[in-house]
This record gives C-alpha cells, structure tokens and sequence, in this order.
C-alpha cells in the first residue's frame, strides 16, 4: 500500500498537530451546560427503554410485544454500552465532577469488566491504534483485516468466524484484555491473566445471573420469554456493536502500521496515524448516538477524551485539515463502509498471492499477540 | 466491588447493590425522579434552596437557604462544603455558615467574590432565588465551648467576619446579659460586611462593644495594638478569625500575655495562586497516601517526577490519551503541559503524565 502521508513535510506534520491542538482547546474551553444536559438526556432515555423493555417482556403475551420488549432493551443497552459506557469510561465527562459519570469507578452493562476495558481499550488501541503486534483489535486476533498481516490457515474460515464473533462480541471483549490467545501459547504472565480471570469471571457470573436467572424469576409466569428476550436483546447489541467498531477501523483506506514505523513519533505523527486509521460513517444525528458517535471514529480517535456529541461539529473543520494536506478521510455511509469490510474478510482469507507475500512479509513484524 | 469474608454473601452482597440490577436498584434514577417533583427533594444529598439574596458589599453576597429534611443542624461559627453546579460542572468549597441555629431552619452563607474564584464569583453574580445547592456535613471547633460566659472578646479581619457573626448572632438571642468586646478590621466602612445590623446591635445591645479599624485611614492592628487588646482582654475567651498572617499575629500577643489558652482561632486559607511560580521554579509536592514528599522539577511532568522521587504511580499512554494516571490533586496549582493552562482548582483531578506543578501541591498519591 503505497502511503498517503509521505509527501508531507517534517514541519507541515508539526504544523497538523498545532491546528489539531486547537480544535481539542477550542471544545475544551466551549464544555458546558449543553453537554451535561445531552449526557443526562441520554442516560435518562437508556433508564427509560430498560425499564419499557424489561416491563414489556415481563408483563407481555403478544409476539408484539415481545418485539417491542426486545427492542426497547436492545436500545437501552446499546446507549448504555456505547454514548455513556465508553464515553465516560473515556473520561470525556471527568470534568462534571459527577460521580455518576466517574471514568474511574463506571461500570457498564456488558461482560467486560471496566477497568480492563480501560486498559486494553484507552491505553493499548487508543495510543498503538492499528499498530500490528501493539493494538490487539486489529482484528481481534482471528480475523485478517489487511494485507500487511500474515496470512494463516485459521483465515480459510474467518468469513465464518466473523459472523460468530459478531453474536459473541461481548465475550470478546471480555476475555479481550487477558490475551487468552498468548496464555495458551505460553508467553503470559500467568499471575496476571489469573487476576484478570478472577475479575472477568465476577463480571462475567453477575451480568449472567441478571439477565439469565434474576430477571426470569422475577416474573416465573413469563421465566422463558424473559430468557429469550434477554438473550435477543444481548445479541442484537453485540451484533450492532461489533459491526460499528469493524466500520471504524477495518474498511478499505484504513492503514495499519508497524512498530518500527512509529518509534520516535511527535504528536503531530501520532494525530496522523489516528487519522488515517480510522474511517468514519455517515448518518443523521440518532444513529450517531446510536454509535456511541463511534461514526464519528477519525474524530474520537483525535480526541478520545473529549464528549463524544462535540465530534459532529469538529467533523468539518478536521476534513478541512485533510484537505489542506492532501490527506485522505474515510466517510461513507454505512453500506459502503460495512460492505467494503465483509469483502475485505472475504477476501483477506485467502492467501496473499506469491508476488504480494514477498513485498509485504520483510517489512512487517508480528507479535505474539496476534499468532 | 470490595471483597469480604464469605464470598457468597460478599458476591450476593455485592450484587444486590451492584449497578448491573439497574433499573431495579438504581439510585441515581430514583435521586432523579424525585427530584423532578421537588429539585431539592433527595434520597441521599443534602440540598438547599436560596430564598434570598443579600447583597452585603459591592464584593460581597449572603445567600438565605431552606435545606431539605435530610439538614443536620448546625452550631454557630461552624462552617460546611457547599456544593453548585456551575456550567455542568459541580464545583466544591467550603464556606462558612454566618447565621445562628433557627427555628425555621433555614441558614445564611455570606461569601466574598475572589477574582478567578469559580463558585465565588458564581455566589456574587449568577445566584438567584430558586437556585438548588448541595451542602455536606457542618463541622468545625470554632464554637462557643460549653458553660456560660459572661465576658466574650471577639476579633476578627476580612470576610474573617462570618463565623464570628454566627457566634454573635447566636449570643445576641440566647445570652444578651453577656458582655462583648468585638474588635473588626477592613479597608475602609463600605468594606465591612453587615455594617448596619453590627451598628444596630451596637446601639440596643448593652454589652456590646463594637470596635471598627477601618485600615485605610487607621492603619492596620500592629502588633502594639494587638498586644495592648490582649492586655485589656486577659483571661476572657477570645475568637480570632481571619487571614494567617493577622492569626499569627493575635496569636503571638495572646501568648506573650499569657493567655494563649483562651483564644480560639478559625484561619482563612489565601490561594495558593499567590505563591504560584512562573513555571521553572522546582516545587514541593506531598503525595498523601504515600506519605512522602518530594521536589518536582517546573515544567517537568509530576509522573516522571513522582517515579524519580521513587513511587510507582499507575500510568498508560504517558501523552494525555488514556487517563490511567488520573489523580487527584487536593491543592496546588497546576499547569497542563499540552496548552500551558494553569489551574488552581482544588479537589481537581490530573492527569500526572501531562501536568507539572507551579506551586506547592498535596497529591492523593
């Protein structure tokens, strides 16, 4: 892949990076009222669609009403997932100073334990982003998502694996920051996946006991359909997570990097790394917060900690910045960017023909991470 | 969250208050949902709501509070966190209470404006009638101690007033056969916060002898003059409250006349801006769970520092992204080393990695 970013100066890269400070001084000094209230807004509509959902599946007969239960609780826990839990786990609302909206002590709605969260997710993917051997999400470790990463016969299937790992996504990142993968190869810190286990598996029985076993009892007239509609609501949410992070980073146009390519980086290296490997999806404001405003992937991956409903009106002056430069940014709506991902999996499943494997293989190094 | 002896009740314990039951057990909602019948109806806090403003001076506003049920009642001269929501933000500071115990329950909070002071300013110009505030726990030793006393001295500079009108308002109802000498230095007369009630009650009250320094025209209480005071008060109780330097002073005559035992005193903190330096002076910070303390380079992050004085703070990114290195810094000022934005916030959480210290700082560490 030829790169986008070499036709630009050391001083042009510095000059990025001061236009890039602003934008985030611009916002940080602007923060207010406004987003208090839209944050609150939201967490009051999440409360309000799981107490609907949960009534309805509950207290419900009708197929219909099932629907609509499951609906209202898949909603409740995408919101809760996705514009409050990793917003604030991002400490984009620290600086309320409400303890409800705390980055340190949240604890969201999904099998995944916040603390590890924070420290694969904040720490590893957002400073490495899509750095092959650094950043473990580029492609979770079963799923090739580019050419610079080396083929191998588990790829045959990840069409197939994709669509599992879609269903389960919860359980992928829950299990994400103990890197099972390297434990079962021996290379882990045993002490240190045992920690995490212990925690993952605390998180892991509380969720289950909740949706599984609590909520059924609570209304044994309709224990199975309770049971169903939690289990439906948790896998449309995994499903509609997993597709919106795969958009975000995975289309064609992203680019993924090497661990040579980014030592000594400045700021300014490091904005344009986030940008070129991040994509984002185009839509109306409700499917933004539906995403967590994780449409907006190049602007949160600038700005990760900053409120998340500020990215749509900093969108334009960023695009601007890469026009400037002559530097691509990947937005297309969500069709284009899904669709260009599944071909992608297809594609990228098969081998690397001879020609391609010997200019990619020298320059790329592989952790064991991702074996 | 924390681990407890028998882990099935720890985990049944746990989980019975955990916020994955949510919406069953959610506090938060409940707070917010009865809060929409009444803003200072609470399950948990302690809110209040102003009735009143007075303006006191041109720099300085008592707002009148109706606190709810959960209100535990104060002494006089006590003093309490109050906290506002300001802007989105919720900003904390500890005020003094300048109204007696009443009846009717309601309290007065009389603050002076502080240019850069963010509830300050907000007290002075944005409160209105209708505002809801959060208030904690009264608290403080500067109180009438038990017993009857008959010959009081009071004295006090500034908005080093407040606790001493508490305690004076308080006398003036339940002990008017009291004899007190209050001795006030400002500026100048506009400067003196409640001039006329203290003018009024000098004027009806028997035993009230009401000495004003105004500092502009009379100078300020040097030490002669605080010495020949403790002189002429002797073993009477004493209340001292205002800025250090104007404690210390009334401290050293009370001792040199012998009767340092019977002055209380209520310190009002300065800034810390002012001793804040232009960002290359090496700084003192105390980590306060470690215990320790240890010079911080200006213009060097307080992580490298830390990890140099020998701690181990938790970090990730080391460039601002990922917040593992959050801490609280209890007091100090701050300069973040991304923008060159210097803070003096207390109670306000950094990020170790990109900040230094520009002045003295108290780190939960």
């Amino acid at each position: 892949m030829t790169n986008p970013t070499s036709h630009l100066s050391r001083e042009q890269i510095d000059e990025i990076g001061r236009e890039l400070d602003e934008i985030r001084s611009d916002v940080l000094a602007d923060l207010g009222e406004n987003d208090s209230l839209h944050i609150r807004g939201v967490v009051r509509v999440a409360r309000g669609a799981a107490i609907a959902g949960r009534t309805l599946l509950m207290f419900g007969f009708t197929p219909a009403s099932f629907g609509l239960g499951v609906a209202a609780l898949s909603t409740a826990k995408i919101l809760e997932n996705m514009e409050i839990g990793h917003n604030v786990l991002h400490a984009q609302y620290d600086w309320m100073n409400d303890p409800a909206l705390d980055s340190q002590t949240y604890e969201w709605d999904i099998v995944c334990d916040a603390s590890q969260w924070r420290h694969y997710h904040n720490y590893e993917h957002h400073t490495f982003t899509n750095v092959l051997g650094k950043d473990r999400d580029v492609g979770y470790g079963i799923i090739r998502v580019s050419e610079d990463q080396y083929w191998r016969p588990k790829h045959v299937i990840q069409p197939i694996s994709n669509v599992l790992l879609s269903l389960l996504f919860q359980w992928g990142v829950g299990i994400h920051d103990m890197d099972p993968v390297r434990q079962l190869a021996g290379e882990g810190d045993t002490e240190e996946f045992r920690r995490k286990w212990e925690q993952f598996r605390r998180k892991a029985a509380k969720q289950l006991f909740k949706d599984y076993v609590f909520f059924p009892l609570l209304a044994p007239w309709n224990a199975p359909r309770v049971f169903l509609g939690n289990l439906a609501a948790n896998g449309i949410r995994n499903v509609w997570t997993n597709v919106i992070i795969f958009c975000g980073h995975f289309p064609d146009g992203t680019r993924v990097y090497t661990e040579k390519e980014i030592a000594g980086e400045t700021r300014g290296d490091w904005y344009l790394r986030q940008m070129q490997g991040s994509a984002n999806i185009e839509g109306g404001s409700w499917f933004h917060v539906m995403t967590g405003h994780l449409s907006h992937q190049i602007e949160h991956h600038l700005f990760p900690d900053l409120p998340a409903r500020r990215y749509p009106e900093i969108a334009p002056r960023v695009r601007a910045i890469c026009e400037k430069y002559r530097l691509p940014y990947n937005t297309g709506s969500f069709w284009r960017q899904y669709g260009s991902v599944l071909a992608n999996i297809v594609r990228l499943a098969l081998p690397p023909r001879a020609a391609t494997a010997a200019r990619v293989a020298p320059a790329v190094h592989e952790g064991a991470g991702m074996a | 969250m924390t681990p407890t002896a028998t882990p099935v009740s720890g985990f049944l314990g746990s989980l019975l208050s955990s916020p994955w039951l949510h919406p069953l057990n959610d506090v938060e909602a409940l707070e917010d949902l009865v809060g929409r019948f009444d803003t200072t109806w609470s399950l948990t806090r302690t809110k209040a709501r102003v009735i009143a403003v007075i303006r006191e001076t041109a720099d300085v506003c008592t707002l009148v509070l109706r606190p709810n049920r959960r209100w535990p009642g104060h002494v006089a001269g006590q003093h309490l966190l109050v906290e506002v929501e300001i802007d989105g933000r919720r900003v904390c500071r500890t005020f003094t209470i300048s109204s007696p115990p009443r009846a009717d329950g309601t309290i007065e909070i009389t603050v002076k404006r502080r240019t850069g002071g963010k509830l300050s300013v907000w007290w002075n110009e944005r409160a209105a009638v209708g505002d809801v505030l959060g208030l904690g726990e009264p608290a403080g030793d500067f109180v009438l101690p038990a017993g009857k006393h008959e010959r009081i001295a009071m004295l006090s500079a500034g908005s080093g007033i407040t606790p001493v009108m508490a305690i004076l308002r308080h006398l003036r109802e339940e002990a008017p056969d009291a004899s007190v000498l209050f001795v006030h230095s400002a500026r100048s007369r506009e400067d003196v916060i409640f001039r006329d009630e203290l003018e009024e009650m000098a004027r009806r009250w028997r035993g009230f002898d009401l000495r004003l320094q105004m500092t502009s025209t009379d100078g300020r209480l040097d030490a002669a003059a605080l010495s020949r005071l403790a002189q002429t008060v002797g073993s009477d109780l004493t209340f001292v409250c205002g800025p250090s330097g104007f404690i210390e002073a009334a401290s050293g005559a009370w001792r040199e006349a012998g009767n340092e035992d019977w002055l209380l005193s209520e310190h009002f903190g300065l800034p810390s801006s002012i001793a804040a330096g232009d960002g290359s002076a090496p700084q003192y910070v105390r980590a306060n769970r470690a215990g320790v303390a240890f010079v911080a380079a200006g213009g060097r992050s307080l992580l490298v520092e830390a990890e140099a004085a020998g701690l181990k703070p938790a970090y990730g990114c080391r460039m601002g992204i990922c917040h593992t290195c959050k801490c609280r810094k209890v007091s100090g000022t701050v300069e973040d080393l991304r923008n060159g934005r210097v803070s003096e916030e207390p109670n306000e959480m950094i990020q170790l990695c990109v900040t230094a210290a520009r002045s003295a700082l108290t780190l939960e560490l």
